[in-house]
């Protein structure tokens, strides 16, 4: 199951290259016209479809279903998302699946030269009324996805990929994006999570003050395995004194929130182990319901033996 | 193939047979007309997925996942990555995965993070040695052969350096 969705810039040959990937995958090209033809009809009249057709603000207009165009467009597209895979053309569709993690988002632009000879040839106007009506459809686009979506149409963060149609034609255009989509299928994972990983998970090693190089390296480990993971984020209260006040807390390493788990690395001297673990156990007793585990220093070693990482510098020497 | 490096066996090829015929039997019962996708990740998992395989009475689909590393596009980290994906589709389909060995989980909760968006109808993992005493992530482990410590082990699939593993036991390593 994939998706696969197409922005395009006017006569950037996008129409012709959605179509064609649609063709060759055996899926069904989802499109403007289609919705308008086969969907919208369920929940507008004539009127309605005609003020559609014209102007973008009225997506955002309620149905008599009770719900915006807009939102029933988004909802039935999910609809068959959930269903099969697709080719869709525009619709905003970048923005509504970024968060979809078999999709692949793909931008179709082509330089002012090629786009107004294409719309000189097709429609047998001048070199002024092509660059004008461009010019036109470029806008209607973009304010489309702003209207709608609250998005800018030509950020780049928003696609996987942009081909310029001027160096490449259609078929290479298409077994591009197939190349990709197979390797996507391989590691799926959202376009919005990604954007998240680059700024995060690179800066977050370097910006973070790892008290040990050991937890440094355990969180590379984490970040191998694509597993969300939190820099002792919380500390428990162990012990109180008469007047309430914490006189003995714990502070896990890492906390993984997709599992709800808890993880104490022990990579230092025995006499220091003995302390955490009765800080475990403390723990375990005071908040039954936190799951919680510790590597220790062997099976740690073993880990990053397995992984490649050689950096645990015996660190026997460690004290924390 | 160096003796020396096969230390005392911990499990005997008999115990190992008599193990799976109990868990092709369990496995029978809960999946009767399920026809399940029995899933191995190479290149441990082959042994007992073969025998398993041939255990069982209902009828099943065979698959394989490879795991492999690779630098990342960044080129300041590696990254775990599917290097052979599976043939079948599995979506709403019954999915067993099938592992020699689970230490800490990490591997398995990617598989796992991997195969849940293709749809199946469920996700199981059948392990033929469980390290429940290094796990750190919570697994949908359902069939377990045997429970291991942190020892060193090799054969049945389990290798050092791609060797041991066509020992039709499980011995630890001795270095």
């Amino acid at each position: 199951m994939f998706l696969i969705t197409i922005s395009r810039q006017t006569s950037s040959l996008g129409d012709q290259i959605a179509q064609e990937l649609a063709d060759k995958l055996g899926v069904q090209l989802i499109t403007r016209d289609y919705v308008i033809e086969k969907w919208l009809p369920e929940i507008a009249d004539d009127h309605a479809l005609h003020m559609l057709k014209e102007t973008s603000k009225y997506y955002l207009k309620t149905a008599n279903n009770g719900i915006t165009y807009k939102d029933y467009i988004v909802k039935r597209l999910k609809e068959k998302v959930e269903k099969e895979s697709l080719v869709i053309l525009g619709l905003g569709s970048q923005v509504i699946f970024q968060d979809y993690a078999h999709a692949v988002h793909i931008k179709v632009i082509s330089s002012n030269m090629y786009r107004i000879k294409r719309v000189m040839d097709k429609y047998n106007i001048n070199r002024e009324q092509a660059l004008r009506s461009l010019d036109l459809s470029d806008r209607k686009h973009r304010r489309y996805v702003y209207r709608l979506f609250n998005q800018d149409w030509e950020d780049i963060s928003l696609y996987h990929l942009s081909l310029n149609s001027d160096g490449l034609n259609i078929t290479e255009a298409v077994n591009s994006i197939i190349h990709l989509l197979e390797m996507k299928k391989e590691n799926p994972m959202p376009l919005s999570e990604t954007k998240c990983s680059k700024n995060q998970k690179t800066n977050m090693r370097e910006n973070i003050d790892f008290v040990h190089e050991s937890e440094k390296d355990f969180s590379e480990i984490l970040d191998m395995h694509n597993i969300k993971w939190e820099y002792e984020p919380s500390e428990f209260p162990l012990e109180y004194d008469a007047e309430g006040n914490v006189i003995l807390g714990f502070r896990p390493d890492f906390y993984l929130p997709e599992f709800e788990t808890y993880i104490e690395l022990t990579t230092m001297k025995q006499k220091y182990v003995t302390e955490k673990n009765k800080k475990v156990k403390l723990l375990k007793e005071l908040y039954p319901d936190i799951s919680i585990n510790v590597v220790y220093k062997k099976d740690y070693k073993k880990l990053l033996e397995r992984f490649g990482i050689n950096s645990i510098n015996d660190q026997g020497d460690q004290d924390e | 193939m160096n003796e020396k490096q096969i230390g005392q066996i911990i499990y005997k090829e008999e115990d190992i047979q008599k193990r799976i015929d109990q868990l092709a039997k369990k496995i029978d019962q809960d999946y009767i007309k399920k026809e399940p996708i029995l899933i191995g990740i190479f290149k441990g998992s082959i042994y007992f997925l073969s025998d398993l395989s041939r255990k069982l009475n209902i009828e099943h689909n065979i698959d394989f996942l490879s795991i492999g590393r690779f630098r990342s596009t960044d080129g300041l980290s590696e990254k775990i990555k599917i290097t052979k994906d599976l043939d079948i589709s599995i979506r709403n389909r019954e999915v067993i995965v099938i592992e020699d060995i689970i230490r800490t989980g990490l591997t398995h909760s990617y598989i796992l993070k991997n195969l849940k968006p293709r749809r199946p109808n469920s996700i199981n993992l059948c392990v033929f040695l469980n390290c429940e005493e290094q796990r750190l992530v919570d697994l949908p482990i359902k069939y377990s052969g045997f429970e291991l410590d942190n020892r060193f082990v090799i054969g049945y699939g389990l290798d050092y350096e791609e060797k041991y593993r066509n020992l039709p036991y499980i011995a630890e390593f001795t270095e």
